[in-house]
């Protein structure tokens, strides 16, 4: 027989979210993943001036507001048609590098691994390890990372003066000049940040980390003492035996864009699209459906959009919208555009693991590791004595694009402007794409498909459920506030 | 508020009298036990010391609240009923204090503060509202909050050590917004001698040019300071759009530039009278040292007997 389950409200994911499934002898056989709050930005850029984006942007999330303004800064310096120094683009970087890091170490200490400590999994042999370290408060780990986090800040706060909500970025580059003296502050807090990272969560330094490329090569170090004494270790030794590899496939299609700016049209990632084979990214391909949206009916390119609310609607039951690419469901985030930029570990674990929510919760640690020293190398190339803003002049373009690459993956703006006014602002945010609700074809989002077939030992305590859904660190804030205005 | 500093996150959550119930970042509660807690709340049998309400109030649309529904029923309604059995309700942010962002404009969302609309009293739970300890709502505003302004809220009232004479004209705690953001400000001796930075990444006073708002915004963002300490917005080099305001944002436009009546800013500090300030920064200007005058359009320091030198050239 088969039986439903509402699943609402949830603890440690941003913003809200309702999930309805649907199992038979405990397998999901359907699931509907609803936005249950509508924020409705898009009205209130209307008609204002372009400057005032920065402003309302950032303030979408208090999590990754940075991403926002990168990617306003970047649409409207299109806008007017400028470049910005090259301590702008490094500013900028380390800014944005910065509150990824914040973002993934929180995700897997505050967010994640809290669901490890469930007394399901009191049987398994490190489950007292993993109690010690990873619960909520009290856990050794996730104690001292409350702390360490604190050396981010540092760098947040010399670079951005503030955060959440920093308007340091802008069009012509960044509004603060690093001197001598801070570049060393900067420096000095990121190793202290990386003292933890390689003390408590690697177990090892960086460097050593990042040469092991391969699944033999992470096989051969978890039957290591050093491995059982890491946070990582210990995850992915307790992840496997509790069989985080098996849940959560989802579509298997990525998308990323070319994340972080350098000089001269390079960035650090590049973009594209993958489905078995890696494709380059044409954002022409880009629609979004509002077929199970409460909002009026359309499929727009992001220039054309619209969101106009339909609250009646019989169909709907999210106010996400459901963005395709080609008009297929893809995912977005760190394992996506590891995979795209084929990073050698992440791309030897996904061709023996696949997707899934094991892989998902490695590639952003292992992202986040590799921030550290490229953090470092940017602060390194500030040039204290050259400049890190341009004056913009006027308005040269009416619309514009920017792409960026934010915690939970491709962050999307398309500005169209009139009169030097804002005439339509679209976001596409990265848990619009991961958790949209399904497409006019009847396709399920990218987090419904990867619920869909997973067998719950428990439905009384669905932590399957809760373990795929935190393995995509959604942010249903952000995805319900595609800002549009007319 | 993972973000606080003295005492730190952990050390507020562990080592005082607090007990957090429930907070949708952090606690290991799920869809069972949160609607049972609710209810123990509700029924009495769980005291409710303190709630704290972040994010403005969506009475959208027509006044439904449909536009955010919590646990199947308004987020505004759970937070009329909660607000009826709590000893203190307190409004984190802007935006839960007045409306803030999402009230910006033509409110489209029919969003409100818990007691406020903007400046004006009332908001979603009436003007008359007081919790069962009689305070109003405690608004904690900013946008973000700073997190000392929160935990320093939160342990003074589990030691009822906060009064109703504590509170300011829009029931904010004096101790964080009875200063002004230009206190402590670094740069405030440009801002004396009216030497003015005229594009971003200056270094001179935002205020007559870039739109900076600190001699109107009521908080001790920078005697307190962010981030471990280390930064403001004017430390940041932009401006302040005086965020702890009811009035904020639509107040405070342009951000980015200075609306001016001649030379005069109409952003002049409310107490400072027209006349005068035109006058004393006539002088002011007349006054300002060669050294202010020409590291206010520098992004770096620049020594002045160099300067005197290319001046000479040219």
């Amino acid at each position: 027989m088969e039986k439903k389950l509402t699943l609402r409200p949830f603890s440690r994911l941003e913003g809200d979210l309702e999930i309805e499934v649907r199992f038979k002898k405990e397998e999901i056989v359907d699931c509907c993943c609803s936005g249950i709050m509508f924020r409705g930005f898009e009205n209130l850029l209307t008609g204002r001036d372009l400057m005032d984006a920065l402003v309302f942007v950032c303030r979408i999330c208090g999590v990754c507001g940075v991403s926002q303004s990168v990617a306003a800064a970047k649409a409207l310096r299109k806008i007017f048609g400028i470049d910005i120094p090259v301590n702008g683009y490094l500013a900028t970087g380390i800014v944005l590098a910065t509150e990824i890091l914040l973002n993934q170490f929180t995700h897997f200490y505050i967010l994640f691994t809290p669901d490890l400590v469930n007394p399901r999994y009191s049987g398994h042999p490190l489950y007292p390890e993993v109690v010690k370290r990873f619960s909520p408060f009290s856990g050794l780990s996730y104690r001292k990372m409350v702390e360490a986090r604190k050396a981010l800040l540092t760098i947040m706060g010399i670079f951005a003066g503030k955060w959440p909500n920093t308007l340091a970025l802008h069009p012509g580059g960044t509004t603060k000049p690093i001197n001598k003296s801070e570049k060393i502050r900067c420096m000095g807090s990121l190793k202290e940040f990386q003292d933890f990272v390689e003390s408590v969560f690697l177990g090892c330094e960086i460097e050593q980390w990042l040469e092991k490329r391969s699944f033999e090569e992470i096989e051969l170090w978890l039957k290591k003492k050093e491995a059982v004494e890491s946070d990582l270790g210990i995850f992915l030794l307790f992840g496997r035996e509790i069989g985080l590899p098996e849940l959560g496939k989802g579509p298997v299609r990525f998308l990323s864009s070319a994340g972080f700016e350098l000089p001269e049209g390079k960035s650090w990632y590049k973009e594209g699209f993958y489905d078995g084979n890696l494709h380059p990214l044409d954002t022409g391909k880009i629609r979004e459906d509002h077929t199970f949206s409460w909002l009026e009916n359309g499929e727009h390119h992001p220039f054309e959009g619209s969101t106009r609310p339909d609250i009646d609607k019989k169909t709907a039951y999210s106010w996400s919208k459901s963005p395709r690419y080609e008009g297929k469901v893809v995912e977005v985030g760190p394992l996506a555009r590891l995979v795209i930029n084929q990073e050698p570990l992440v791309t030897s674990l996904f061709s023996r693991w696949g997707a899934n929510v094991y892989t998902r919760v490695l590639a952003r640690m292992q992202e986040a590791i590799k921030l550290i020293p490229r953090i470092s190398f940017w602060i390194e190339q500030i040039d204290w004595e050259k400049p890190f803003y341009h004056k913009p002049d006027k308005v040269v373009n009416k619309k514009a694009r920017a792409l960026v690459e934010a915690a939970r993956g491709m962050l999307g703006h398309w500005i169209k402007v009139e009169n030097g006014k804002i005439k339509n602002y679209q976001i596409i945010t990265p848990t619009t794409w991961n958790f949209s609700p399904r497409d006019s074809y009847g396709n399920p989002g990218a987090c419904e498909q990867a619920l869909v077939g997973t067998r719950l030992k428990n439905p009384e305590q669905p932590l399957e459920i809760f373990h795929i859904i935190r393995s995509y660190d959604p942010c249903l804030f952000c995805s319900v506030h595609m800002i549009e205005v007319r | 508020m993972l973000n606080s500093e003295q005492p730190g996150f952990l050390t507020t959550v562990t080592n005082f009298n607090l007990n957090l119930l429930w907070h949708p970042s952090f606690s290991l509660q799920g869809n069972r036990e949160i609607p049972q807690l609710l209810n123990n709340l509700l029924t009495g049998k769980l005291k409710l010391h303190i709630l704290m309400v972040e994010g403005a109030i969506y009475q959208g649309p027509r006044g439904t609240g449909k536009y955010n529904l919590f646990c199947g029923r308004p987020f505004k309604d759970w937070v009329i009923q909660l607000s009826r059995i709590s000893d203190y309700t307190i409004a984190v942010g802007t935006c839960s204090s007045f409306g803030g962002i999402p009230a910006a404009g033509k409110n489209p969302m029919e969003a409100t503060g818990l007691q406020f609309f903007r400046e004006t009293k009332g908001g979603l739970l009436g003007k008359n509202y007081t919790s069962r300890k009689k305070f109003p709502v405690i608004n904690i505003a900013g946008c973000p909050a700073h997190p000392d302004w929160i935990v320093e809220t939160l342990l003074n009232l589990s030691e009822s050590k906060l009064q109703l004479a504590d509170l300011d004209r829009f029931n904010r705690p004096r101790m964080f917004y009875e200063k002004l953001a230009h206190h402590a400000c670094p740069r405030n001796e440009y801002y004396e001698f009216k030497a003015s930075a005229e594009s971003y990444s200056q270094q001179g006073c935002l205020f007559e040019n870039l739109g900076c708002k600190g001699t109107q915004c009521e908080s001790d963002c920078n005697e307190r300071l962010w981030l471990n300490r280390t930064g403001s917005c004017t430390r940041g080099g932009f401006p302040c759009i005086s965020c702890t305001s009811p009035r904020f944002p639509d107040g405070f436009v342009p951000f980015f530039e200075t609306e001016k009546i001649g030379n005069i800013p109409t952003t002049l500090p409310l107490d400072v009278p027209k006349a005068w300030y035109v006058g004393i920064s006539g002088l002011a200007k007349l006054a300002c040292p060669e050294r202010l005058l020409v590291n206010a359009t520098s992004f770096k320091p620049v020594k002045i007997e160099e300067n005197r030198e290319k001046w000479k050239k040219s």
